[in-house]
C-alpha cells in the first residue's frame, strides 16, 4: 500500500504484474528495464528457474514524476503465473495498490486467461481485497501473434467475470503497448489515491 | 487464521516526526547490537527508515528480496504447522543478517559482522522491534478518507479528469 513520507518527500506505490502463465509478465519488465534511464530505475531482479519461468517475483523500483513537491516511486513486481506457486503469488500480491492482469491472445489460451482470472479473484478474497476497491489494467499481450484472438473475442471472454476495466493491447517482447500499460495503471493509482486521500494534490 | 494476514493494510503517512524518531531508534539498534546497519521495510519491500553504512543505499533491491525471503520463510513455517515466526538470519564467511518481526505489517533488518554474535542482534533486535511499535503507533492519525468517495467504484472515477494524459513513464 503507498507509502507516503514527509522527510523523504516520496510516495511509493506497489504494482504487481499477473495473469496468464507465460503470458509475458517478465517481458513486460523487461522491456520497462530497457528502455527507462538507469538513474530513474533500479536494477531488474528476477528469481527464475532455470528455463526462465518466474519462480517468486520479478522486481523493478521506478521513479517518476514530482507530486507536489513528492518524488513518486512505483515498486513493480510480476508474479509466477504457474498453478503451483499458489502461494508464493498470494504473498507478492498482498498490498498492492494495482494490478495490471497480463492475458495471452494465442486462442489456445484463452481457457488459460479465465483459469487465471478467476484464481485472481481467489487470491485477492483470500487477502481480504474487493477487486473493485483496486484498480486493474487488463492487458491483452501477444497481440503481434498471426492468430491472435480478435479484440472483440477477448473482450468477450472477460466481459461475463470482469467490471469494465481499462484495457490496453500489447505486444510485450517487441515493447508495443507496454508503456501505455504502465500509465494507464499508474494515472488509475494515483488518481484513486487522489480520490481517498485529501493530502495528495489535484494537480501534477 | 494467523493474525499477521488478517487485515489489508491502509497507505502509510509518515511525517518528519516519526521519520526521525524512527531513524534514531535505528540508530540506537546499530550501536546496542554492535551491527554495520539496520532498515525498517514495509511488506512491499520500502524501505521506511534506516541507519548505519550505505549498504541499503541502492534502487529498493535489497530491501524488495529481503522482505520476500522473509515473508516466504514465514509463510513455510506456517504451512508446516508453526506459527510461531521469530525471524530468519542468515550467517555468511564475513557479511550476515537478521530478518525479524515489528509488527504485521514492518519487518527489522540488521546486518552484521564477523565482531557480532547473533545472540545479541536477536535480543537487540525484540526490544527495538518494540520501541519501532510504539513509536509507529503514536503517530498522529492518518488524514480521513475523502467524504466525496464512493465506498465502490471510486477508481473508476475519471482519471483523466485529475491527471490529463500525464505520462508518468517515456520510453528512450
Ligand atoms: N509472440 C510473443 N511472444 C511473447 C510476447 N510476450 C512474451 N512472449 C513470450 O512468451 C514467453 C513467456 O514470457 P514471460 O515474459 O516469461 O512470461 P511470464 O508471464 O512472465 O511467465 P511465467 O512467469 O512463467 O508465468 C517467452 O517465450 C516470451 O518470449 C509477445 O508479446 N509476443
Ligand atoms: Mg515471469
Amino acid at each position: 500500500m503507498a507509502i507516503l513520507n514527509d522527510e523523504s518527500r516520496e510516495i511509493t506505490f506497489k504494482l504487481v504484474y499477473t495473469g496468464t502463465p507465460m503470458a509475458g509478465k517478465t517481458s513486460n519488465l523487461a522491456w520497462i528495464h530497457q528502455r527507462l534511464d538507469s538513474s530513474a530505475r533500479s536494477d531488474l531482479i528476477t528469481l527464475a528457474t532455470m528455463s526462465d519461468r518466474t519462480l517468486f517475483f520479478d522486481f523493478l523500483a521506478v521513479e517518476s514524476v514530482l507530486i507536489n513537491g513528492y518524488r513518486s516511486r512505483f515498486q513493480l513486481y510480476t508474479v509466477p503465473g504457474q498453478a503451483n506457486y499458489n502461494a508464493t503469488r498470494q504473498i507478492v500480491l498482498r498490498g498492492a495498490d494495482g494490478l495490471v492482469f497480463v492475458a495471452d491472445s494465442d486462442p489456445r489460451r484463452a481457457p488459460d486467461n479465465l483459469a487465471a482470472w478467476h484464481a485472481l479473484h481467489q487470491h485477492l478474497a483470500a487477502n481480504r481485497t474487493h477487486p473493485d476497491s483496486l484498480p486493474i489494467v487488463l492487458q491483452y499481450n501477444k497481440r503481434d501473434l498471426p492468430d491472435a484472438l480478435p479484440r472483440a473475442a477477448m473482450d468477450q471472454s472477460f466481459r461475463s467475470s470482469a467490471p469494465p476495466l481499462t484495457v490496453t493491447e500489447a505486444s510485450a517482447t517487441s515493447g508495443t503497448g507496454v508503456f501505455n500499460t504502465l500509465n494507464s495503471l499508474a494515472r488509475l493509482v494515483v488518481s484513486r489515491f487522489h480520490s481517498l486521500h485529501s493530502r495528495v494534490p489535484a494537480a501534477l | 487464521m494467523d493474525p499477521f494476514f488478517s487485515a489489508p493494510s491502509s497507505p502509510l503517512f509518515m511525517d518528519r516526526e516519526t521519520a526521525a524518531a524512527l531513524r534514531q531508534i535505528l540508530v540506537a539498534h546499530c550501536h546496542d547490537a554492535d551491527a554495520t546497519c539496520a532498515a525498517l521495510i514495509e511488506e512491499s519491500g520500502t524501505v521506511c527508515a534506516q541507519a548505519g553504512d550505505d549498504s541499503l543505499n541502492d534502487h529498493g533491491e535489497t530491501a524488495a528480496l529481503a522482505a520476500g525471503a522473509y515473508h516466504a520463510v514465514r509463510e513455510t513455517a506456517r504451512r508446516l504447522g508453526e506459527s510461531a515466526f521469530e525471524g530468519l538470519s542468515h550467517e555468511g564467511r564475513h557479511k550476515h543478517f537478521h530478518l525479524g518481526p515489528v509488527d504485521s505489517r514492518f519487518l527489522l533488518l540488521t546486518v552484521f559482522s564477523n565482531d557480532t554474535r547473533l545472540a545479541l542482534v536477536r535480543a537487540c533486535s525484540t526490544r527495538s522491534a518494540a520501541r519501532l511499535r510504539d513509536c509507529l503507533a503514536a503517530q498522529p492519525p492518518p488524514p480521513p478518507p475523502r467524504a466525496t468517495a464512493s465506498p465502490l467504484a471510486r477508481h473508476r472515477l475519471n482519471a483523466e479528469e485529475v491527471l490529463g494524459t500525464t505520462d508518468f513513464f517515456r520510453e528512450r
